[in-house]
């Protein structure tokens, strides 16, 4: 889970961005406790500077940080990778040695940061692909998004 | 999921003692919560049992040095600190959210026995704090830069697998962690999806080394077998 805080009020808008992982084999009630400590903090991300919404060249670079920011998400997330297919012998609490397969398995975030991570407009819906005119009609299903085509497109405009 | 077989103080650190008088005996009982569910289930696919995976959660061998964690408590119940008086304070200071400040001026002042706390100023004090928790080399920081073309931004991380290591290697949540996916019923034999392991997308991306079903797959067969599983057991 990840969200923007402000640390500082009226001097100088400092934000941190901090990013949380916690484990789906604890119970919900014990897990999203504050006194049993079962959320550790994975990261800091870089804040980038304020941006106006005219100049087109600030246009240019939010996009360009967008793009840093997955290069980020590339550095942090590799280590599970490969323990997600082929496991990895982890010892448990219970002195008991287990083969685990660690896998990203939910990312808690609002909206607008979902905007930030995906690289998507502020007016769509980050999880599936209906056009924004549509949006809580209910009308019709469209697919999910899948970003991984997206990410193979934006390659191949690119090059 | 508690156990309810002995009671455990709600404790984030492994050298607390233990309420019931028997400061170790969480080191005493070897079998998991989920062995005897694996003892307690049978295959009978009525709807009221709780249906688990067969095979799932197995262990692949014992923690190697966890003999000396006892020992070591039974030698050394304080440590890191020399005795219960340090333990103690050092708890009530850290507890109370005094100022490292107000810390320093109560050893510097003569109101502190330094000797037998055994620190004499905030500094020592967080030497000893870093000496507590067995597994904080899993907690290390790196930093990163990152380049945007036009600035040069710092960001901070640690490594996420070391993160799920010390995760899991918490004792104060032993009693806690379920390691296999379950399905649960009420009376009425209608399915609770209340936890994550209760639900079904668990269920799907299980992978086991030892799963008779299965021999060394990638993970899309697995999750098509595993889908098939599934429907043997609804059918």
């Amino acid at each position: 889970m990840s969200d923007q805080t402000y640390l500082t009020k009226f001097s100088g808008d400092k934000k941190a961005w901090p990013v949380y992982i916690t484990l789906g084999n604890l119970p919900s009630g014990r897990r999203n406790s504050p006194t049993s400590m079962a959320v550790l903090l994975l990261a800091l991300l870089p804040i980038p500077p304020k941006l106006s919404k005219s100049s087109k060249a600030d246009q240019h670079q939010r996009q360009i940080n967008a793009d840093t920011l997955r290069d980020v998400f590339e550095l942090i997330f590799p280590p599970l990778q490969d323990p997600a297919h082929d496991g990895i012998p982890i010892d448990s609490a219970d002195r008991k040695v287990r083969m685990c397969f660690p896998i990203l398995a939910a990312w808690i975030a609002d909206h607008m940061e979902n905007v930030a991570l995906h690289g998507i407009k502020s007016n769509v819906c980050p999880r599936c692909e209906v056009p924004a005119v549509e949006l809580g009609t209910n009308m019709k299903v469209y697919p999910f998004r899948d970003y991984a085509i997206y990410h193979h497109y934006d390659y191949q405009n690119w090059i | 999921m508690p156990n309810e077989g002995h009671l455990r103080l709600d404790s984030d650190y492994e050298s607390d003692p233990d309420p019931t008088g028997h400061p170790y005996s969480a080191f005493d009982d070897i079998s998991h919560e989920s062995d005897r569910e694996r003892l307690n289930e049978t295959a009978s696919p009525l709807p009221s049992k709780p249906m688990l995976y067969e095979g799932a959660s197995e262990s692949i061998g014992d923690v190697k040095g966890f003999e000396q964690e006892p020992s070591n408590l039974c030698q050394h119940p304080w440590s890191p600190c020399s005795s219960a008086h340090g333990f103690k304070l050092a708890s009530w200071f850290i507890e109370g959210k005094v100022p490292k400040s107000r810390i320093n001026e109560y050893f510097s002042s003569g109101l502190g026995n330094a000797s037998s706390a055994g620190y004499s100023s905030m500094h020592t004090l967080e030497n000893l704090l870093q000496a507590l928790d067995p597994h904080s080399a899993y907690l290390q920081w790196n930093e990163g830069q990152l380049d945007d073309g036009k600035r040069t931004l710092p960001f901070f991380y640690r490594n996420i697998r070391d993160c799920v290591r010390y995760l899991l290697r918490q004792i104060a949540y032993r009693d806690d962690f379920v390691y296999r996916p379950r399905w649960k019923y009420d009376p009425n034999g209608q399915r609770i999806y209340a936890e994550m392991h209760t639900a079904d997308w668990w269920w799907d991306p299980q992978v086991l080394p030892h799963n008779p079903f299965l021999s060394k797959q990638s993970l899309t067969e697995t999750r098509r077998d595993f889908r098939q599983v599934r429907r043997l057991f609804r059918s």
